[in-house]
């Protein structure tokens, strides 16, 4: 054995006792967390009602309701039916559309200046 | 020729408050009938058996200058008045010289139209501004 394996295996050594001890103190948290957690589901589980747990998650489903409304009325999907204009879907006459798109296209900020 | 109806002018109307209008907009309401119902029929009137204002130019100056006088709407009555322009022409395959008929030009016109009453300005002179300047902007 030369002087230099040593100071290898003296730094393996020190290496893979602090896993060990790592694993080990993780282990015992673990089992020690899952026992409190445990604890504590079976805890409100017990108390809580029927009831309470019907409004979670119908609390649950308006938030996931609530979730996808701003997708619709986000604002770049504002921006962007803003962009496009008055569609020619609102007229009985769809000329009539036509021709309100092009001037709005033309005179965009006499259109946006006259005010009553 | 083809006239614009009183609901051409009522939805346009809609689409032109729902999209300038803003908060205070009025969408589609009408608040003079009359106005309105006077205004749509302004440019098809006779009298003693002979058109009122037989050119097209001149009809639209009529339309225009009724509705700016009226005010059928709640508001954006200048709006839809300048809109009417572009939508009667196109009707009656006719386009607007944009030279002569610029943003300003058709600002400025309306703008002073609408207000002759309050400036203390003749209603002929009004009118004979649209018109002239229909005339000259108007293109077959």
């Amino acid at each position: 054995m030369k002087h230099g394996d040593q100071a290898k295996a003296k730094s393996a050594k020190a290496k893979a006792s602090p896993a060990k001890s790592s694993k080990a103190v993780a282990v015992q948290k673990s089992s020690k967390s899952a026992g409190e957690s445990s604890k504590a589901k079976s805890s409100p589980a017990k108390t809580v009602p029927k009831k309470s747990a019907a409004a979670v998650k119908a609390g649950s489903k308006a938030e996931d309701n609530g979730g996808s409304k701003p997708k619709s009325g986000s604002a770049p999907a504002k921006a962007a039916v803003r962009s496009s204009g008055p569609d020619t879907e609102g007229f009985t006459n769809p000329v009539i559309g036509g021709a309100l798109r092009r001037a709005i296209q033309k005179y965009p900020n006499a259109f946006r200046k006259l005010t009553d | 020729m083809r006239y614009l109806t009183v609901q051409d002018v009522v939805e346009l109307h809609r689409a032109i408050s729902s999209e300038f209008g803003g908060n205070q907009a009025h969408p589609g309401v009408v608040e003079s009938q009359f106005g309105l119902l006077n205004a749509v029929q302004r440019p098809q009137v006779t009298t003693l058996g002979r058109e009122a204002y037989p050119s097209f130019p001149d009809k639209v100056a009529a339309f225009v200058f009724a509705l700016l006088s009226y005010r059928p709407f709640r508001g954006g009555n200048r709006r839809l008045a300048l809109a009417s322009i572009f939508a009667f022409c196109e009707l009656n395959n006719r386009t607007l010289d944009p030279k002569v008929f610029d943003e300003k030009t058709a600002e400025g016109v309306i703008r002073r139209v609408a207000s002759h009453r309050e400036n203390g300005v003749a209603p002929e002179s009004a009118f004979r501004e649209i018109k002239d300047t229909l005339m000259r902007a108007i293109v077959a």
